[in-house]
């Protein structure tokens, strides 16, 4: 990616900072009244700031025209078919937000007494009592904030209990090579060490390789089931025996739960605790990356470590559930082998109130109905595609399949390249390059709420490609040509780091 | 069906094209015995127009900010937010789309939180900022986090009892399997932070609050100095925990030598939300790029030469680094902290600055006020922005019941962090507060505090009868002058 001798183009759109003009208003807040003490009786005046802060002069129409910009500057579920990998990119409802907008939700303080907002602790009490059938696991927590917090959670826990049973003795947790990179991450967090388990010649993990690496010094094994080649555990059951032999305990990452709900469930299956990514399985918006969730769940034995606060149900519901006649519900802190709080106040309430409704809009078939036409869809992918694009693992997949550019690369294009194409064809991208014991993977996961034209239309765009890595090779490489920007240059951005904007005013 | 789109002939064509019979077929990869051979026990699934009503009347059994003028914050807000932010941050292009991993179709995303860093690092006078992370509590750990990596010597981190108590509850939860010891230093009597009880030879970071908790503006300039006496030579990093919009106001951070600069971004842009989700911001030295948490967007060109952004220093991160990253956040909370750029550009220099000098003085006034009632008292005397405590002649929480019951929220009963603070309440006052919500709380506290050396105690057994019917009559919507 050369970069000299081009001269810098200047039809790039504004910053918020470039349409910026001394002395413009934007919306006002509310005014200070009369009769007030003077700010300088206020506060003494070294603690006062001396310059201005430099943020933009915009006014309300110059604001909502950058933004209703920047907007259209974006791919979307709400635009375009989005089968990132192991993301979920299912269709947000609308009711949703709907109801995560009700002022009566939106407009609640989190210190209010929990009289004041017992309707919020019935949506909480609600939501785990579906995530602890949905998961097999009896208790949830809903503090954590996303998935890598849920898991960090547990490991928490995890450990927790094994420093009451015998302190300092485990300080190891396997972990597949397979594996998201938030899972060792997350174990380094927690103040353990990891040890890598290979994946056996199918994609799952290889059971030798774990049985000679399971020691009396292993805390716990994170396995992630669907595992993230899109294929099912089939010893999972050995696995959790073997583990919990040894006296150590197995964590689920669930971030593929949207392959087996109502299908099994981890607790059947053996799993101790597990997250939920509430934003992937339960459809929450994932907002440019963030906000999620993600609860946990557990067995009885990892029920005294779970996070506080905890709802407790003090009396029965009268009917439909909303209930002010009693304090039927309220908060408690008091549960000593508590790992404590892992974030402040009481999770993140509004995504925990949208999973709550999707879950509400499917029965007991619909939501086996989610998986089965999730798993549906990433086989037709599978088969429709398999001709054309390289399968390391040729096997029925659960949700999403992972394919490679092998044979694209015998031509010089590279999976990356793959990707920047279809932009132009007006897909998203697939994951690429994860997990990483594929190489060159393209891991496509088009979720259960995409119609089979829809499917059959990005197929065709696969094909095309397939076809162009044959013929025009160069026409990929330079993809893509139709965007606002062509591929931009990481490199420099590493080398000559511009983190924030320098422009002041409108004079840039 | 829900939300799958497929008729009963696409599933048949899928079917037949994958070669296999049935739905039930797929999954014979799962071990016969460990599927489930029953429904799973949840209720029947219902309508659009059942779910909104059911939820309507959920949403009633909330009392809300709107329902009665309210005095309580700790660390959320009831603050002035543009129509425009909703509309905006509620279009589908911001809310479907995810983590910008493909920049030349995610540019919008992109740009929008490269504006945020800029506006972050702006208001709290330092030189960079990251994409956002979950909420202040955490932000607070990744930067005691930061600090240990980047100082390498020391391994205690020495926390302001200002700090608030569900952040320190936060960082104690993080640090009990870790090699820091975290130790409090006690407010003095003002409130401040007392710096001359600070000890310690190998401390790595100080971490202070300003405004604290309970409301007092630390000596910035002070604290400073107090981290550096411990240690000259290798001066333990300064952590300072922030209101963004008092900062409007306020000298930042950054001007008097802060090293990392949080806090929770709740009040720009984003509703009180029960306290989530609402987003942790994070401003730091340049100099501290590749041991930054999180999510980092950078400036650069694209092959024609034109202007784009791109999530950089990736390899800092979790799904490269794995096991060695610092930190094992994934996400930021992207369409919160595009809330907060939007409220930041929509009110600009003008805007924040009146919603800070707003609430300042508008606070002040309500403690003149409230200290003219007999037998109430201010507990500290430092100079404070937006926020206050008061000691009450009673218990402040049963106080809080009557007060709400009278049709206004009082302040904090400090007995929820503090049990020896049990007649203390701390009032939050912002831009949203009228002169006239500040009568009628005077006015209330007053028949109260009066009521109580008449008829203390006479009533006990009235006031839960009388708090459920309060529930009721105010779930009720009810307009609120302004």
């Amino acid at each position: 990616m050369k970069q000299s001798g081009v001269a810098p183009r200047d039809d790039s759109p504004p910053t918020i900072f470039e349409r910026s003009r001394p002395g413009r208003r934007g919306v006002e807040p509310p005014p200070v009244p009369s009769g007030l003490p003077e700010l300088d009786d206020c506060l003494p005046a070294e603690l006062l700031r001396r310059d201005p802060i430099g943020l933009p002069e915009v006014g309300e129409l110059e604001g909502v025209r950058h933004y209703t910009m920047l907007s259209q500057r974006n791919m979307a579920i709400d635009t375009n078919f989005y089968p990132l990998g192991s993301c979920t990119m299912k269709y947000n409802p609308r009711v949703n937000e709907a109801v995560a907008t009700l002022p009566g939700f939106r407009k609640a303080h989190p210190l209010q007494e929990a009289w004041e907002i017992q309707g919020w602790l019935d949506v909480f009490w609600r939501l785990e009592r579906l995530l602890a059938e949905i998961s097999g696991l009896p208790h949830v927590s809903l503090q954590p904030a996303a998935g890598a917090h849920g898991e960090l959670t547990a490991l928490m826990m995890i450990r927790a209990l094994l420093e009451e049973r015998e302190p300092g003795a485990r300080r190891v947790v396997l972990v597949p090579d397979s594996a998201h990179g938030t899972n060792p991450s997350s174990c380094t967090i927690a103040g353990f060490s990891t040890r890598e388990i290979r994946s056996g010649k199918d994609g799952t993990v290889d059971l030798e390789d774990f049985n000679s690496k399971l020691g009396d010094d292993v805390a716990a094994m994170m396995i992630t089931n669907p595992n993230t080649l899109g294929l099912f555990e089939p010893r999972i059951g050995e696995i959790s025996r073997a583990l919990h032999d040894a006296g150590a305990y197995l964590y689920m990452d669930g971030a593929n739960m949207n392959a087996i709900l109502g299908v099994a469930r981890p607790g059947d299956f053996g799993v101790d605790i597990m997250h939920f990514n509430l934003h992937k399985t339960f459809s929450t918006p994932h907002g440019g990356g963030g906000p999620g969730a993600g609860p946990i769940a557990c067995v009885d034995e990892l029920e005294p470590y779970l996070p506080v606060p905890r709802i407790e149900r003090v009396a029965p519901t009268a009917g439909n559930g909303a209930s002010t006649d009693e304090n039927e519900y309220r908060l408690c802190e008091d549960f000593p082998r508590s790992i404590g709080k892992v974030r402040s106040y009481l999770g993140n309430s509004g995504i925990l109130l949208r999973a709550l409704a999707y879950i509400m809009a499917h029965g007991p078939e619909d939501l086996r109905r989610i998986s089965e036409a999730a798993v549906l869809n990433a086989n037709y992918l599978r088969v429709r595609l398999r001709d054309e694009f390289h399968l390391p693992f040729d096997a029925p997949c659960m949700h999403e399949v992972v394919f490679t550019a092998r044979r694209q690369k015998e031509h010089g294009v590279r999976a990356l390249d793959i990707a920047k194409r279809l932009i132009d064809l007006g897909f998203h991208p697939p994951t690429i390059y994860f997990p990483l014991v594929v190489s060159e993977a393209l891991m496509i996961e088009p979720t259960e709420t995409e119609t089979l034209q829809t499917l059959d239309a990005f197929c065709e765009a696969m094909r095309t490609i397939a076809v162009e890595s044959r013929e025009d090779p160069e026409r990929l490489r330079e993809a893509p040509v139709l965007q606002p920007v062509k591929r931009l240059d990481e490199v420099a951005a590493v080398k000559t780091p511009i983190l924030v904007c320098a422009c002041e005013d409108g004079r840039s | 069906m829900a939300y799958v789109q497929h008729t009963d002939d696409d599933i048949r064509a899928m079917l037949r094209a994958i070669g296999v019979d049935s739905l039930e077929d797929l999954f014979e990869s799962i071990p016969r015995d460990m599927r489930l051979d029953r429904p799973l026990r949840v209720p029947p699934a219902r309508t659009e127009r059942e779910i909104l009503s059911h939820f309507q009347e959920v949403a009633s059994a909330n009392l809300s900010l709107d329902d009665v003028p309210s005095f309580l914050g700790a660390g959320v807000y009831h603050r002035f937010i543009p129509a425009a932010v909703d509309y905006l941050a509620s279009r589908g292009e911001f809310s479907t789309a995810y983590t910008p991993y493909q920049p030349e179709v995610s540019q919008g995303t992109l740009q929008a939180i490269f504006e945020y860093q800029t506006l972050i690092a702006r208001l709290t006078g330092m030189e960079i900022s990251n994409a956002s992370m979950y909420e202040a509590g955490t932000a607070l750990v990744e930067a005691t986090l930061m600090a240990y990596a980047i100082h390498g010597a020391g391994k205690t981190a020495l926390i302001s009892e200002g700090v608030h108590p569900e952040y320190r509850h936060v960082l104690e939860t993080y640090f009990r399997n870790h090699p820091v010891r975290v130790e409090t230093v006690p407010v003095g009597e003002d409130g401040r932070t007392d710096t001359s009880a600070l000890r310690g030879g190998d401390v790595f970071a100080f971490v202070c609050q300003s405004p604290s908790f309970f409301g007092v503006v630390e000596d910035g300039p002070a604290l400073r100095q107090a981290a550096d006496r411990l240690d000259p030579e290798r001066r333990p990093h300064l952590i300072v925990a922030a209101d963004p919009i008092s900062l409007g106001i306020l000298a930042p951070p950054g001007s008097y030598g802060a090293d990392t600069v949080v806090g929770d971004g709740q009040a720009l842009g984003n509703d009180p939300n029960l306290g989530g989700p609402t987003f942790g911001f994070f401003a730091t030295r340049a100099s501290h790029v590749r041991k930054i948490p999180g999510r980092v967007v950078g400036e650069t060109r694209d092959r024609d030469g034109r202007r784009g952004y791109v999530l950089t220093f990736q390899t800092r991160e979790q799904h490269i680094r794995r096991e060695r990253a610092t930190s094992n956040i994934c996400t930021n909370q992207g369409l919160c902290c595009l809330r907060g750029a939007m409220a930041l550009a929509l009110l600009g220099e003008s805007g924040i600055r009146r919603a800070a000098e707003a609430s300042t003085r508008l606070a002040h006034f309500a403690r003149d006020r409230l200290c003219e009632l007999p037998g109430v008292k201010e507990v500290f005397a430092a100079p404070f922005f937006q926020e206050f405590v008061l000691e009450l002649p009673v218990p402040a929480r049963p106080l809080y019941r009557k007060l709400l019951l009278d049709g206004v929220r009082g302040g904090l009963p400090l007995e929820r962090y503090f049990p020896e603070r049990q007649n203390q309440m701390m009032f939050a006052v912002t831009e949203m507060t009228t002169p006239e919500d500040i009568e009628r709380l005077r006015d209330c506290l007053e028949r109260h505090l009066r009521g109580a050396s008449a008829t203390r105690g006479s009533k006990q057994g009235a006031g839960k009868r009388a708090r459920r019917g309060a529930a009721k009559k105010l779930a009720k919507p009810r307009a609120r002058k302004s």
